[in-house]
């Protein structure tokens, strides 16, 4: 088989490792990897480049290389293909002969099978099987209890908060308010807070409130008064970048600094991008070269040449899915399923969090006291309505 | 009648593995939380022996900063006087005395077996110290039952039951850092090299290793080598001098290449240390090297390194401090649930999920595939490793173009005539 390698979204460490497995799986089987470089931008606009068009066979000697390095090597891009043109991407996949589609990357991968899924019925050439690694730090892709990537930023967080709690300690009495990314998700953020022990998690799931930041801040007070440790000193507050419009990182840590009334110390710090990593985890190569061995394995089932019985592939609701680990399990989950069920496509992560039973054991270990959950956004005529005074 | 608190107590025993004071911190923490006492026993069960000052109380802020902390931060040792009847008779004593209700133990499969006798044990142990006169029935009376709970600290991934041990994924971090550093000097040498890593009788943290950093080749004692593994080994790695441009890229006919004839310039050979050939005799790195290096063979310029005990060291990894801190909670919940006719359990993880297992069955598990090996009944001992382990073999046969008789199915007609774009 012809088989498509793309990397989608922003990159994440171990997507080089599923590549290398992918391809050295697909030559002892016999079949044809392809890279496409770039992602959809560089299929729909350079594929045809002289001399070098973004359609073109590994080289393995490279490939060997790949194992442990970080970023993508295929080169990476968010465009989806809606984007670049549907009708396009379509005959492009005709164009090429491609049997089947292996994507590894975040939730824009999940989003572009989604596209590319639903688009089947309008042109034949997208009936071939497709399948998505889950690789983004942010951990946010249905299908998934972990993502490629995740435990890579986890480590670079947990190394950068280290740091940070030792500088914080060593000038003793000082609370640093760390801004994490994750989009809309807060896995990275509260798992970096479990494993370095954060006074508190702010997370987008959840939300800020005053009266939650009045309570926190109060208890920073509380326990600066009685502190009187000179070692170990440091305080760690742990903020999604979306947890609130309004209370960024910097905005929190001014406020405790304000309210501590030169009693104690405040400062904001943001990793930004070196959350991605450098060299991927152990643990984020090793899974990518399992799971991406399943997934070429999946694909196989399927066939070559699957847009000669376009109906039959359609219908099989498993020709477009993503792999992912769910609770002991690895498993395939169908991607219309996913979907019309699993999704919240408003803020891009799945429905429910699988992580969001840990929260507690964060907020009891870290010392937290109990503070008044944050009311839930209103929406749409909902929001409109309570605005004017019409509760229904 | 005023409720006394319960008194829960957490040990660190066996070798150090990263994520241990996590542990501590996590179970000293979550007993404060679930209003006990908590108490930690210094120096494994030499301090349970010793009694007195080893058996300490503590409070919120004594583990404030034990996760970014390597090793184990109230100390470990080997203690013979434990294996004893009478050791084991003082560390009751002990431990009635200083009024412990439930004991964490966090360990490896030898620590761990020796609290499971201890419990066995402990009925008949109190009986002795009355009858003795070293305690009265009424000191003796509250502590009917010894509850105990495994958690696994282990950097060898050893304990069969379980997907992951504390320490192991932080040892891995340690070994693929090195082989990463290793790497840059032995392409830039074309060198070879053959590093020996820990492990014991388990492979999991050689397996990964290659996994994880695409070694060429690989020992381990689950999966020993054939009787030609020499020639296999030279198959695989032999060397071509120089790049041959033409045949670089992909086509079917370069399926079974040699990696050195593809122009690879760096050869990493990963060895565990209970590596063996399939007659049970041990595979040493200076075995390897001397073939690698073989003048009338390959001709390698060979280095062997030992990783040694830097594989243990070191602050523990993000996935061990959750693993720790997560299983740390689990254990306090479930001592404080234990009834005495519940089961020694462990907390065990597969995959995602946090688990309570009986902790013998996996004891005697794991004692079983360290039996088998030494029987040389490789494929049993194999069937009992966890399906990740053997997924991740059979992964890294096909990604390394070893050809562990994995098998290679016929390419389909197409595939023959491409190579083209």
């Amino acid at each position: 088989m012809r088989i498509g390698f793309i990397n989608v979204g922003a990159p994440a460490g171990g997507m080089n490792a599923a590549i290398r497995a992918g391809v050295a799986y697909c030559r002892s089987r016999g079949h044809e990897p392809l890279a496409i470089h770039n992602g959809f931008a560089g299929f729909a606009r350079h594929h045809g480049d002289q001399p070098l068009g973004a359609v073109r066979p590994f080289d393995w000697l490279e490939v060997d290389g790949w194992a442990s390095k970080g970023g993508s090597e295929i080169g990476t891009n968010r465009e989806l293909p809606e984007e670049s043109g549907i009708e396009h991407i379509a005959n492009l996949i005709k164009q090429y002969k491609f049997d089947a589609l292996f994507l590894i990357g975040g939730f824009e991968a999940f989003h572009a099978v989604s596209q590319l899924r639903k688009a089947r019925n309008q042109y034949p050439s997208l009936c071939i099987p497709m399948v998505l690694l889950p690789a983004t730090i942010s951990n946010n892709v249905p299908g998934t209890e972990y993502s490629l990537g995740s435990d890579t930023c986890l480590n670079e967080l947990v190394a950068y908060c280290d740091k940070i709690k030792q500088s914080a300690s060593a000038t003793r009495r000082r609370v640093f308010v760390i801004e994490t990314q994750g989009g809309r998700s807060g896995y990275v953020a509260l798992l970096a807070g479990l494993s370095v022990g954060a006074s508190a998690v702010y997370i987008p799931e959840e939300g800020i409130s005053l009266q939650m930041l009045n309570t926190d801040v109060m208890h920073l007070k509380e326990v600066f008064a009685k502190d009187k440790g000179q070692t170990r000193a440091g305080r760690l507050v742990l903020v999604n970048e979306k947890a609130s419009r309004t209370y960024s990182a910097k905005l929190i840590a001014d406020i405790i600094r304000e309210e501590a009334h030169n009693r104690f110390e405040s400062r904001d710090s943001i990793p930004g991008h070196v959350q991605q990593g450098g060299v991927p985890s152990p643990m984020d190569r090793c899974r990518a070269v399992r799971l991406a061995i399943k997934c070429i394995q999946h694909l196989e089932k399927f066939g070559p040449r699957g847009y000669e019985r376009p109906g039959q592939i359609a219908q099989d609701s498993f020709s477009a899915s993503v792999i992912g680990i769910k609770g002991a399990d690895v498993v395939f989950s169908s991607m219309q399923d996913l979907e019309e069920n699993e999704t919240d496509w408003k803020n891009r992560r799945p429905t429910s969090a699988h992580w969001m039973n840990m929260k507690s054991v964060v907020d009891i270990l870290g010392g937290r006291p109990d503070y008044p959950a944050p009311v839930p956004d209103l929406q749409g005529l909902m929001a409109k309505d309570a605005k004017r005074g019409l509760e229904a | 009648m005023t409720q006394v608190k319960k008194k829960v107590a957490v040990m660190t025993s066996g070798g150090d593995s990263p994520g241990m004071n996590a542990v501590v911190r996590a179970v000293v923490r979550m007993a404060i939380h679930m209003d006990c006492d908590a108490y930690c026993v210094y120096e494994g069960y030499e301090g349970l022996v010793r009694g007195g000052n080893y058996i300490k109380k503590m409070g919120w802020e004594d583990v404030r900063g034990y996760l970014s902390e390597g090793g184990t931060l109230i100390g470990t040792a080997r203690c013979m006087a434990f294996f004893e009847r009478a050791g084991r008779l003082q560390a009751a004593k002990n431990m009635v005395l200083s009024g412990i209700d439930a004991l964490i133990i966090c360990g490896g499969d030898g620590s761990l077996t020796g609290a499971d006798r201890f419990r066995a044990e402990w009925p008949s142990l109190l009986e002795e110290l009355v009858s003795k006169g070293d305690l009265q029935k009424e000191q003796v009376e509250p502590y009917q039952h010894l509850n105990i709970v495994g958690l696994v600290g282990s950097i060898d991934n050893d304990l069969s039951g379980t997907d992951a041990t504390i320490g192991a994924y932080s040892a891995l971090s340690r070994i693929c850092e090195m082989v990463d550093y290793i790497e840059a000097t032995a392409s830039s040498h074309s060198r070879a090299f053959v590093i020996e890593v820990m492990g014991r009788h388990c492979g999991w943290l050689a397996l990964m290793a290659a996994v994880a950093t695409g070694a060429d080749f690989l020992f381990i004692p689950e999966k020993p080598r054939e009787d030609n593994w020499r020639e296999e080994m030279a198959r695989v790695i032999k060397k071509v001098s120089g790049i041959l441009p033409n045949r670089r890229f992909l086509c079917p006919s370069l399926i079974n290449d040699q990696h050195r004839d593809m122009g690879k310039r760096k050869t990493i050979v990963i060895i565990a240390e209970g590596a063996l050939d399939k007659h049970g005799s041990k595979i040493t790195p200076t075995m390897v090297k001397d073939l690698l290096a073989d003048k009338n063979g390959l001709a390698l310029d060979t280095r062997i390194t030992t990783l040694g005990h830097v594989q243990r060291g070191g602050t523990a990894v993000a996935y061990d401090r959750m693993l720790a801190t997560l299983q740390g909670v689990e254990a306090v919940k479930a001592v404080l649930e234990a009834t005495p006719e519940t089961e020694t359990c462990f907390i065990a993880i597969t995959e995602n999920k946090i688990t309570r297992k009986p902790l013998m069955a996996a004891v005697k598990e794991t004692q079983q595939v360290a039996k088998l090996i030494d029987a040389q009944r490789f494929e049993e001992a194999m069937g009992l490793r966890d399906t990740e382990f053997s997924d991740q073999y059979k992964s890294y046969a096909m990604s390394a173009t070893m050809n562990f008789g994995e098998d290679t199915v016929a390419k389909d007609e197409e595939v023959s005539q491409h190579i083209r774009l």
